[in-house]
Formats: C-alpha cells, sequence, structure tokens
C-alpha cells in the first residue's frame, strides 16, 4: 500500500481510500452457518495521518445479524467518500469529523426508500468514527461523548448475553450448557431466539 | 432453560419477527406468566398496529427496533406502537441505522416521544456498540461472546463483572484489543 502522506505534503486530514471485502458469518459459536449464510462487510478507511510510521486506518463492519452492503458500499457510498476526502477534516485541520463525511456520504439521497443503504453508510460511518478517534488518539466512548456535548461516558455499561439459537441436534443439551456457560461468566440475562 | 435462571426476569426471548399478529397474540399470553425480562421483535417490525395489540395485553417489557433502521421509522414506532417508555426496551442498532448520525436522530426521536435513554440496548453485541452505549448513557448492550465471530465480543481478555462490561481504552473503538478481529481487518489492506 502505496499512499502519498500527510507528513509529507501537510494540510488538513484527507482520506487517502477505502478498502472492503465480504466476510460471512455464523450466528453458531460452532461456525455453523444453519439458519441463514449470513455475511457483512469489513471495511477500512485509510487516512493521511501517521503514527509510528503507518498511515492511521478506521475499520467499521456492517454489525452482525444480518447481510453485508458490498454493492451499495462499491458502487455508491465509498466513491462519494473519496470524492469529498479534502473536505473531512475537522474544523481545526487535524482531524476528521465523521458528520460532515456523512453529510458527504448522504448528496444526492432521497427521502424514504431506507432499505439497507443505512447498513452500508453505517458501516464506512463506523469506520469514519474509530479513524477520527484514532487521530484524536482517544478511545470512541470518550471521542464520541465530547462530539455529542455529553459531560462525560460511563466507565461501564451493563451488559447481556446474546445467544440461544436453536440447533438442528441436542438443541436443549447444547441450550442449557451455553446458559450455564453464561452464568459462569457472570452475565445476567440471556436472551433466546 | 428457566431453570437454570433465579427467575425469569433473567431471561429475554427474541422471536426474530417470525409470528404474524394472530401467532404473536397467542405466545404473547403464553409467555406473560413468566416475567421475562423482555419479549423481543414480536411480529413483523414495521407492523406497528400489531405491536399496539400485543402491548395492549401483554404487560411484561416488550422490545422493538433492531429492524427499523431510521428516525422515519423510529417516529412511526413511538406514534403507533403502543410501546410503552416506562418498561418497554429499544434495540436499534447503531450501524444499521446509517451509523451515528442516523442512531442519534433515532435517540432524539424517541426522546422528544417521552423515552429516556436508559431504555437503549444497541443490538450487536461488539466493540462499538459498547462504546456507543457508554458514550450515550445508554441503558445498556448486547454482548456476544460466541457468536458471529470474530465480530461479537469485546477485547481479548474482557471480563464481565457484576453483569458490567468496560469499553477499552485504546484509541477508536480498540478492535485492535481483539486479535482474530484486528488480523481480519488488517488482511484488507
Amino acid at each position: 500500500m502505496r499512499y502519498e502522506v500527510r507528513s509529507e505534503r501537510g494540510g488538513a486530514v484527507r482520506i487517502l481510500g477505502v478498502r472492503e471485502r465480504r466476510v460471512p458469518i455464523s450466528r453458531y459459536a460452532t461456525g455453523d452457518a444453519t439458519g441463514g449464510d449470513l455475511d457483512t462487510t469489513a471495511v477500512a478507511v485509510v487516512t493521511d495521518v501517521l503514527r509510528d510510521g503507518e498511515p492511521v486506518v478506521g475499520f467499521g463492519f456492517s454489525s452482525i445479524g444480518r447481510f453485508g452492503q458490498g454493492g451499495l458500499i462499491r458502487e455508491r457510498f465509498a466513491p462519494r467518500l473519496v470524492a469529498a476526502a479534502d473536505a473531512v477534516a475537522s474544523a481545526s485541520g487535524g482531524g476528521i469529523d465523521p458528520f460532515r463525511a456523512w453529510d458527504h456520504m448522504m448528496r444526492g439521497e432521497k427521502p424514504g426508500g431506507h432499505g439497507e443503504r443505512c447498513v452500508a453508510v453505517g458501516t464506512l460511518d463506523m469506520a469514519l468514527w474509530d479513524a477520527a478517534a484514532k487521530i484524536a488518539d482517544r478511545p470512541l466512548h470518550a471521542f464520541l461523548a465530547a462530539a455529542t456535548g455529553a459531560s462525560g461516558s460511563a466507565a461501564r455499561v451493563p451488559v447481556y448475553a446474546g445467544g440461544g439459537y436453536y440447533f438442528a441436534d441436542g438443541d436443549i443439551g447444547r441450550l442449557t450448557d451455553e446458559v450455564r456457560g453464561f452464568l459462569d461468566g457472570a452475565t445476567p440475562m440471556s436472551r433466546s431466539r | 432453560m428457566l431453570a437454570l435462571l433465579p427467575s425469569g426476569e433473567r431471561l429475554a426471548v427474541d422471536a426474530m419477527n417470525r409470528y404474524d399478529p394472530d401467532q404473536a397474540v397467542h405466545v404473547a399470553g403464553a409467555l406473560a406468566p413468566y416475567g421475562l425480562r423482555w419479549f423481543e421483535d414480536v411480529c413483523d417490525p414495521l407492523d406497528f398496529a400489531a405491536h399496539a395489540r400485543i402491548a395492549e395485553l401483554y404487560a411484561p417489557p416488550l422490545a422493538a427496533g433492531e429492524a427499523l433502521f431510521s428516525a422515519a421509522d423510529a417516529r412511526n414506532l413511538a406514534r403507533y406502537g403502543g410501546l410503552r417508555p416506562d418498561r418497554d426496551v429499544l434495540v436499534f442498532d447503531p450501524a444499521h441505522c446509517y451509523g451515528l448520525p442516523g442512531y442519534l436522530q433515532i435517540v432524539q426521536v424517541m426522546e422528544a416521544a417521552g423515552w429516556s435513554r436508559a431504555a437503549f440496548q444497541p443490538h450487536g453485541g461488539h466493540l462499538f456498540s459498547l462504546h456507543v452505549a457508554a458514550a450515550l448513557g445508554l441503558g445498556g448492550s448486547e454482548a456476544n461472546p460466541h457468536n458471529f465471530q470474530p465480530f461479537g465480543g469485546f477485547a481479548d481478555g474482557a471480563v464481565v463483572e457484576d453483569g458490567f462490561a468496560r469499553p477499552p481504552d485504546a484509541p477508536g473503538i480498540g478492535f485492535e484489543t481483539r486479535s482474530a478481529l484486528h488480523a481480519l481487518f488488517r488482511s484488507l489492506l
């Protein structure tokens, strides 16, 4: 990967490129694809900021439980983001403003018809926040709290364990093993589909 | 499964939007006595009238929003879904909802309709949702320690203490703290 990096060029932070790839995922710990052939799209947004000699790269994916959006990302949203590469810097020029980047990705989109474009945009948005917080050298929770005007972020978050999907064989036994595992892990709730 | 748990309040059931309205009403009636933590995605996500019908007869908490992706859909859920801000749960997924700008619009829409941030439990069970819940002061986050690998789950070696998880302090989302996922992302470059 060869890009012209900022330290050599100066000026406001720019986006140099977007990489994306479809990744199959399974809702089962064993990797069984039973029940859906789900996938997600992993993306990398490369910036021209150098850290320890390497460009800062933001990573994102299309969350889990549904499908990747490589088509929309390749055809529409990554090109728009790259076309706006000079216009996504924060006001100081020293960082990325994900809200500004989002406005550029959404330029020309029409009301309604949310379909799955929301996932394509959300995938790139995740990587933009990762890159922006990395450039600011802050964990996302602190960076996002500051960006939204909150007084601070919570040090810890209540969580519940997701799981409990049906198995074709030995369903009850495997389900009870899974719940026992959650309880041993001190997670207070599980969710069963 | 309930035999393993101290109470139904420790278990949530997700119907994954599979029931038609009559089936949903039937199942809700059968589940009501268990006092589950919540009953999620009970029927078609865009059938707000069916949501309202179920909320009329099912007293314990319901959850909705995982398959609604926009502020416009959230507004319709708030207007017509009959859900109850004092107990029901909102499981919108930030990555599915146009990212954080879209998710923040949804939070605003629901707050304007009388909901608190404590009602939000973002779907996903991964590092991004954990950060979002911490930053926005939401009610909690899903955790997916075993499923949807390597995306589900938090930092390598992260522990859940008394039902709480801490987002990593690495810069950004901290995917670098989850070695299998970081290796996958690095392979894009």
